[in-house]
């Protein structure tokens, strides 16, 4: 059974974390908050964003224009949950 | 001239015109005086005195440009650290410069604290922020206005400290001096021709000497620096270039890439950009290309330089469709020839390492006295010194100069240089690492990326994610492997010593193949 694509679906934030978490490499041990920006707390560099609008594109299925890679759709966990939203509503 | 004095007149002279600007705040030059004035003179009362150390660890902002001239001002050296540091290699830093203070975010708090466990018991750390009380820049900035207590510096005073990672392990601190800082400023203005009336949009960390520099030729010039904390949404950097009819933009390959994919929908509001530098890697031709299929007015000055004299030459923005990958000739004071391994100069054609002679060069490196006389060497003049960069350049029949490898096999990554061995080290930390080995590969957003040998011991499992995590747990991000390949052994030299040279001639063969 397929358990993991009801998770996904109601909860893209904690995908989301996740993905972070995992690959963009920031210090486990630090927490940061669904509010936190990305960039200050370090988990976003060009390459990490160029990452994680790859990871949002394919995990979503989404297409994400290079006009859409902004702070305001992208810069916290909340954010990008948002934007997710308004792209898929 | 001290490098301070560049703002105390420019402040005098531009007074209420934008020094800074960063997202929607901004900062005059009369009011960056006044406030580097205001934490020049707490630094003072905190017992900082002429030639200790001030470390800084922010993102690019105002406060970092204040940090900036209030350590100058109050005789102390500047030592900034990239804000992407592991808490581990900043404590290392400010306890190896014997840093008296730290500046740095609230949000870099974990990392302070582990930095702490190594830093000199005695520094101070004051925060951009707090909620609690402690030390914190607001409210030193919210003080009136006084000035600080004149040190009696002169040009032979130590401006500036940048670490820059070592070839071996351990990063290494370059000594620059007032002298050279404000030999470089001179020279690096002079061949761009900034006036004024620049608008300088600086992205590139101000942690190295490259973003630094944007700041100090600003004050030296008169001219605003657009600051933005980071390239990861390039749009937006795009949009503040338009927004504030930006006439210079340094960057490095990685960035013109993306910018270039952006660029020709918006090419009618970049058209006061007059040029781009372009450093740490060289410019791909078909960028040069698009830069003129795009925005045919703007010159591109393609450049080379190193931390440990700042810039070194530049290509004749005039001339580079003739020679597209060469980073032209020295810079103004500069002087630069190419010798072989026994020292002889190499003729036109000939490939060498590179060795420079000027006022730009580091005074050496922070209490490495070997390393140093590795770097500077005597000159033909009794008591000169020379900077062997490690780099290996030919240069042509007209002495335009082309960047050929490294002596050793350090390579940079997203601008930033990667010294195999201190990956090599972080892996072999793992114990379930039986050998490993790190070149540097080709790669078309990084310019270079990092890829890991790895063999295994027996019975270990380990996968590639598994690896790089381990190693993100120990190192910067830039240095984190990209690519990990798994061997069942790793090739090695008649003596037993892992030959990374084998490594590169095998992915080199393997490529001709395909």
């Amino acid at each position: 059974m397929d358990t993991d694509a009801p998770i996904q679906a109601n909860h893209p934030e904690h995908v989301i974390r996740a993905f972070i978490v995992e690959n963009l490499f920031l210090n486990t041990e630090a927490e940061f908050g669904d509010d936190d920006s990305l960039l200050e707390v370090g988990a976003l560099d060009s390459t990490a964003a160029m990452e994680l609008v790859a990871f949002i594109e394919d995990t979503f299925n989404i297409k994400i224009e290079d006009h859409e890679i902004t702070a305001d759709n992208l810069d916290s966990i909340n954010k990008i949950c948002a934007f997710l939203e308004s792209k898929t509503a | 001239m001290l490098v301070h004095e560049f703002l105390v007149k420019s402040a005098r002279k531009w007074g209420e015109k934008a020094a800074i600007i960063a997202g929607s705040r901004q900062i005059s030059f009369a009011q960056l005086d006044d406030d580097s004035d205001r934490l020049a003179v707490e630094f003072q009362r905190l017992g900082i005195a002429r030639g200790d150390r001030v470390a800084v660890m922010l993102e690019n902002s105002i406060e970092f440009v204040i940090a900036l001239w209030a350590t100058l001002k109050a005789g102390a050296v500047f030592l900034p650290v990239n804000h992407a540091t592991k808490g581990g290699t900043l404590g290392f830093i400010l306890s190896d410069a014997e840093a008296k203070c730290l500046i740095v975010q609230p949000q870099f708090r974990l990392r302070v604290q582990e930095a702490t466990l190594q830093a000199p018991p005695n520094m101070a750390v004051i925060w951009t922020k707090t909620d609690d009380g402690q030390a914190n820049l607001s409210a030193i900035l919210a003080q009136p206005h006084t000035r600080p207590t004149d040190t009696h510096l002169i040009d032979q005073d130590l401006a500036l400290l940048i670490y820059t990672s070592g070839s071996t392990g351990k990063p290494k601190g370059v000594m620059l001096t007032h002298h050279s800082v404000c030999n470089n400023a001179w020279a690096i203005s002079t061949y761009l021709g900034n006036v004024p009336e620049d608008i300088v949009l600086n992205v590139l960390p101000m942690s190295f000497g490259y973003g630094l520099f944007q700041i100090i030729t600003g004050a030296y010039t008169g001219y605003t620096v657009v600051l933005e904390r980071s390239f990861a949404f390039p749009a937006e950097v795009l949009k503040q270039l338009i927004k504030h009819n930006v006439t210079g933009l340094p960057g490095v390959p990685a960035l013109f890439t993306k910018l270039l994919e952006l660029a020709p929908f918006e090419k009618h509001g970049l058209l006061r950009l007059r040029y781009v530098t372009n450093a740490a890697a060289p410019m791909p031709p078909r960028h040069i290309a698009k830069f003129r299929e795009t925005l045919p007015r703007v010159q591109i000055f393609s450049m080379y330089g190193l931390t440990e004299c700042t810039r070194v030459c530049y290509m004749d923005p005039a001339r580079l469709d003739e020679k597209t990958a060469s980073v032209g000739r020295a810079m103004p004071n500069c002087e630069v020839w190419i010798v072989d391994a026994d020292g002889n100069r190499c003729g036109p054609g000939e490939t060498g390492e590179l060795v420079v002679r000027g006022s730009n060069l580091m005074r050496g490196y922070w209490r490495r006295p070997e390393d140093t006389a590795k770097a500077l060497r005597d000159g033909p003049i009794e008591g000169e010194k020379l900077l062997y960069t490690g780099d290996l350049f030919y240069a042509d029949a007209d002495g335009d100069l082309f960047f050929s490898g490294r002596v050793d096999d350090v390579f940079k990554c997203r601008g930033e240089k990667v010294s195999p061995r201190v990956v090599e080290n972080a892996l072999y930390e793992c114990d379930d690492i039986a050998e490993a080995a790190v070149i540097g590969v080709a790669d078309p957003i990084d310019g270079m990326a990092v890829k890991a040998f790895v063999v295994l011991r027996e019975n270990a499992e380990m996968n590639v994610l598994a690896i790089r995590k381990f190693c993100a747990a120990r190192l910067e991000t830039w240095l984190v492997p990209k690519f990990v390949e798994f061997c069942q052994e790793l090739p090695k030299t008649e003596s037993g010593k892992i030959t990374r040279r084998a490594l590169r001639e095998r992915l080199a063969s393997e490529k001709e193949g395909l």
